[in-house]
């Protein structure tokens, strides 16, 4: 594969799980031999941590989108095939910079276009709000990935979500491919149950396999700084986010 | 409540569904929400770049954004073809977006390929900042705003 494929993870919703998605399925992606370059686009700067860095390197996305260093002086590589663009201690100030919207709502864009060669995949996480930061990566990526969990509120997100899409459409120059996929997922509860089956009615084709399962391992890797594969090697987690990260590659969709 | 009746009460997804096929759904363009940008740049699709009086120079237009992409791009591209040497007149240039930005990088790489100089005769410093933020000030061959300078 030549083209580097560029994913946003998002959800406008927090806490469904777009920065454990990215970590896990960027190390799924990394460990499958592609070249991972996972991207930290929320001021949380949740990402770093998360691949063990608990001392956030300082510069990251906020320089890159405003061309103050290339991306190759920023990256941090942390594991065979997986590097990191941090979000960088100024990435808060982001929303808050002077200057037109429109012009600031393409800076990922122009940052792509001055080079990003040898990635096979790079994923963004977003962070929760309908920010500046969003639109750069809503108007920037090929696809996006939208993690679900299973219930009322998520769904509700997920409607605000199609909107938010929807307004950004005639300022993209290509289609966006839209994958969705359920997170933190309870096959026992009633309501996960329902959701999932709506979610499959007004998207066939787009909800990617695998489930990912609510499990405390997953939840415990971020303070280990470790991803599930090295935290918890045969765990339900490690096995759902390999799988997640096949349906991706593959396009296995949900029956 | 018996087992077989559903917990959820409202399709929030089936709202949208109706409101995306009704075409309800304001865009951006409409209703403003990037900023004021969008609408300039609208606004300046019906002042497209022209040569100036003595013909020498081309002026830009005041906001140069995503709408005027198409129509400035054949402009550019006809005066590409005609050779020579070119020059801009970005004096009145208060607005630019990324798309404006991204078009005028293109055409200055072409202009290098062809072996046209292409000359600045007035620039704004709202394009001088943007070329600087946006890291195309050495290709675009624009110096840095007075008040950056200072
Ligand atoms: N499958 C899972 N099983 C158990 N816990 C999970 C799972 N996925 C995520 N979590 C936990 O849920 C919390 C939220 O997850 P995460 O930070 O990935 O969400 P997020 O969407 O990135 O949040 P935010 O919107 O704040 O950026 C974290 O504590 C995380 O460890
Ligand atoms: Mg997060």
């Amino acid at each position: 594969m030549n083209d580097t494929q560029l994913i946003g993870v998002l959800n406008q919703k927090g806490g469904v799980g777009k920065t454990t998605s990215t970590t896990n399925l960027g190390h799924a992606l990394a460990r499958a031999g592609n070249r991972v370059l996972v991207v930290d686009l929320d001021p949380q700067s949740h990402l770093s941590p998360s691949l063990g860095l608990f001392k956030a390197p300082r510069r990251g996305s906020h320089e890159w989108l405003l061309g103050e260093a290339p991306l190759s002086e920023l990256v941090v590589h942390t594991r065979e095939n997986l590097s990191l663009l941090a979000s960088g201690e100024r990435l808060r100030e982001f929303e808050e910079m002077p200057g037109s919207a429109a012009q600031r709502a393409r800076l990922l864009q122009a940052a792509l276009q001055r080079g990003h060669e040898g990635y096979d995949y790079i994923l963004f996480d977003c962070p929760p709000s309908s920010g500046l930061l969003v639109a750069n990566a809503i108007l920037a990526v090929d696809e996006i990935l939208v993690p679900v969990t299973g219930d009322y509120l998520s769904l509700n997100g997920l409607a605000h979500l199609l909107l938010t899409l929807k307004r950004f459409e005639p300022f993209r120059d290509r289609p966006m491919e839209q994958w969705f996929f359920l997170s933190r997922f309870v096959a026992r509860r009633r309501l996960s149950k329902e959701v999932a089956e709506r979610l499959l009615k007004h998207f066939p084709e787009r909800v990617l396999a695998t489930p990912i399962r609510e499990a405390a391992a997953l939840a415990e890797c971020p303070a280990a700084g470790r991803t599930i594969f090295e935290y918890r090697r045969s765990s339900n987690g490690a096995a759902d986010y390999s799988n997640l990260a096949r349906d991706l590659v593959e396009r296995r969709m949900m029956a | 409540m018996s087992d077989s009746e559903p917990i959820l009460a409202h399709d929030p997804l089936a709202d949208v569904a109706e409101k995306l096929e009704h075409g309800e759904v304001a865009t951006l363009a409409q209703d403003n929400a990037v900023g004021d940008a969008d609408v300039a740049a609208r606004e300046a699709a019906e002042t497209p770049a022209a040569p100036d009086e003595d013909g020498t120079a081309f002026v830009l237009p005041g906001q140069l954004g995503i709408q005027d992409v198409g129509e400035l791009h054949g402009l550019l591209r006809d005066m590409l073809d005609a050779g020579g040497e070119i020059r801009f007149d970005a004096s009145a240039v208060d607005n630019v977006d990324g798309a404006g930005m991204q078009l005028l990088a293109v055409f200055f790489k072409e202009a290098v390929t062809h072996g046209i100089q292409v000359e600045w005769r007035g620039v704004s410093n709202t394009l001088a900042e943007a070329a600087g933020v946006l890291g195309l000030r050495e290709l675009l061959n624009i110096q840095p705003s007075e008040a950056e300078a200072r």
